[in-house]
């Protein structure tokens, strides 16, 4: 039974680890800000809440794994609005390589306004 | 409508001081009360505009969305995953103008959450005059087309919506 729950936990925490690598050879290998962000923001979150998930998995006292909510419940609300600003200021800041884009909209509808 | 009120004082209070015990990793009389204390003072101290107006909570649309969110990352977050491992070129991306169909702002800040939430989608820009959210996309192609991109945003908004949507949004949307 703990041996089960022992591979569990390391397969999950592996799956973690993944994850935040691709984040940082997304951050290296993509071309720009916005798609950086992708990488950035995103499978990094995946990651956390995957170590999360093993530390939940093997927690004790029922009030620990309400802290992991806690923790998860903050990355999800505040990460994707981090992501958000540092956007927006990319592309307020004219940091954005038109070349990557096939359309965009946005400087379509900010020129007409 | 006085209880209506009185919910929307006494919530966040409650919410907090359930956020103080987590913090202190144990729950006792003390920890609860100096919970409800800091949770007061701090509702007294900074009072937040009301954004949840008449926003109606379903716990079976929040399942759902919840269990649609957690899905969907993994897919998505497989999918950014070999994006930035494959060799070759990087991704196809495109700026796309999502109009929203929900005049509330808490369903229009909902699914912009979590849409910047999930991996392949950004919200860079919002214009709440007209409900419009500005996505950047990652790898157009490998999710199916800029009209399949805006749909998924669209469905993303249905699922909020069936989650903690107004009535009004529910008449227009569903």
């Amino acid at each position: 039974m703990s041996v089960a729950l022992d591979v569990l936990v390391a397969v999950v925490l592996l799956l973690g680890a993944l994850f935040s690598l691709t984040a940082g050879v997304g951050l290296l290998r993509f071309p720009d800000t916005l798609a950086r962000l992708h990488t950035g923001a995103k499978p990094q979150v995946i990651g956390l809440m995957a170590t999360l998930l093993a530390i939940g998995l093997r927690a004790e006292a029922p009030l620990n794994i309400g802290i992991l909510l806690l923790v998860a419940t903050c990355q999800l609300m505040t990460a994707p609005v981090a992501a958000h600003m540092v956007g927006r200021a990319a592309y307020r800041s004219g940091r954005v390589r038109a070349d990557l884009l096939i359309i965009d909209e946005l400087s379509r509808d900010l020129s007409e306004s | 409508m006085r209880v209506v009120t009185a919910m929307r004082v006494v919530a966040p209070v409650v919410g907090m001081a359930v956020i103080w015990i987590l913090l202190w990793g144990n729950l006792s009389v003390a920890n609860a009360l100096s919970g409800l204390a800091v949770g007061l003072l701090v509702a007294a101290l900074s009072r937040l505009p009301h954004v949840g107006a008449g926003a109606r909570i379903r716990i079976g649309g929040c399942l759902r969305l919840l269990g649609w969110f957690a899905l969907d990352m993994a897919r998505s977050g497989t999918r950014v995953a070999w994006q930035a491992l494959r060799p070759g070129p990087p991704p196809v991306n495109a700026v796309i103008a999502v109009a929203l169909r929900t005049h509330s702002d808490l369903t229009m800040v909902f699914t912009a959450l979590a849409l910047s939430a999930l991996p392949g989608s950004l919200v860079v820009e919002v214009r709440r005059s007209r409900q419009t959210l500005y996505v950047h996309v990652l790898g157009v192609d490998e999710q199916g087309g800029l009209d399949k991109a805006r749909q998924d945003a669209l469905d993303l908004e249905k699922r909020v919506i069936r989650a903690i949507g107004t009535a009004d949004d529910r008449r227009e949307v569903l």
